[in-house]
């Protein structure tokens, strides 16, 4: 088979019409996906204020392990533990929620010295025994004498991170349980729970100046509209790149002149 | 009244003149996003500073359509080549690159003015 010398100029003019084709379709493809992750990142954004719903009541031992990181599915669980507290602490400087007038949480906060306790949860079937750290309320001039077991329900949260005050021995600069790992025969679950309520195991109520125990929202970086402009960006530039091609290939044949 | 060919309205002037004051906004605000808004959110980490600078990334990416569309439009009336148009139309993604591009921009026209009038 042989090719004709007439048939050449036209392969050429089609691979020279066919390369800027193909790179305009990878930089339009590019540029819709790039549209896409903007949206899902306006999504991110969207959603990231919202509380998500309520989970029911969980045992500690049951989504939790002493010894080892929480995990993000525990995280924000409203928890029940049933124990006897060991050790008594403050928390200085710790910052927390208020309620306005109709008793939903606000987004002012205020700082406040808490009342921390380590609650010994004994073992029970398929879990081991551990220590988990009780931020009961805010610390008063009195400290409540609690030798029997005690049922605590509240929010789990992970440690945090940073100091907010000079720890001492009864004195804790974060609320983290890796700063009393010295502490004699103590397996300690990571996080703490904020009670919300304590009872006596006879059921009878425990009073305690109690702090608010929002739900963790989630952040995420940028601005919904910011994104959304990116998104028109991508989308726009990816319906101009595949146009392109066409139109320069109508222009020239019309013109009957190549391109600058 | 002028009749020299220097005078008569050029079909790209329209279409270079908005391109030029894109390219120049989509720079200055390209500045602004990377080196102002960025350096403070995630160096200096202070977002009672940061709250007052929201408006640069939304500015910057409501009016960036507007560059792209002034772009592709001057490279259709320039008839640049597509290699050409993909470079002035990712030129605003960059701080500098929408400078570089109007710069290019600008040095075509006046030749092009130029070889017109002569």
């Amino acid at each position: 088979m042989t090719i004709s010398s007439d048939s050449r100029p036209k392969i050429s003019q089609r691979i020279a019409y066919v390369i800027p084709l193909v790179a305009a379709l990878a930089l339009s493809v590019t540029a819709y996906e790039l549209g896409i992750w903007q949206l899902h990142r306006a999504q991110a954004v969207h959603n990231a204020g919202k509380p998500q719903p309520e989970k029911p009541i969980a045992e500690l031992n049951q989504i939790a392990t002493p010894g080892t990181d929480l995990s993000g599915l525990a995280i924000n669980r409203l928890v029940r533990a049933t124990g006897v507290y060991s050790h008594i602490y403050t928390a200085p400087n710790q910052e927390i929620a208020t309620t306005n007038s109709k008793g939903k949480n606000s987004s002012k906060k205020e700082i406040a010295t808490l009342e921390v306790r380590l609650l010994h949860v004994a073992a029970s079937a398929g879990h081991k025994a551990g220590d988990v750290l009780v931020v009961r309320g805010m610390a008063g001039i009195d400290q409540q004498t609690l030798s029997d077991p005690v049922v605590v329900t509240g929010r789990l949260y992970p440690r945090q991170p940073t100091d907010h005050a000079t720890g001492s021995a009864t004195v804790l600069s974060r609320l983290d349980p890796s700063l009393l790992a010295g502490l004699p025969n103590v397996s300690l679950y990571d996080g703490y729970i904020i009670a919300s309520d304590e009872q006596t195991d006879y059921g009878q109520s425990i009073s305690a100046d109690r702090v608010p125990a929002p739900q963790l929202v989630q952040s995420a970086a940028g601005f919904y509209w910011q994104h959304i402009s990116y998104v028109v960006v991508w989308w726009l530039l990816a319906v101009l790149v595949l146009f392109l091609p066409f139109y320069t290939r109508i222009r020239d044949r019309r013109a009957g002149t190549p391109t600058a | 009244m002028s009749t020299n060919a220097a005078s008569a309205k050029n079909p790209l002037d329209g279409a270079f003149r908005r391109f030029r004051f894109m390219a120049f906004w989509a720079g200055v605000m390209s500045l602004l996003l990377w080196f102002v808004d960025l350096p403070i959110k995630w160096w200096v980490h202070n977002d009672s500073l940061h709250s007052h600078l929201v408006w640069i990334p939304i500015v910057h990416g409501f009016t960036y359509p507007i560059y792209v569309l002034a772009a592709f439009h001057y490279c259709l009336k320039s008839r640049k080549s597509f290699p050409a148009t993909i470079f002035f139309l990712l030129a605003g993604t960059l701080p500098i690159a929408s400078f570089v591009a109007e710069n290019r921009a600008a040095k075509e026209y006046r030749a092009r003015r130029d070889t017109k009038s002569a």
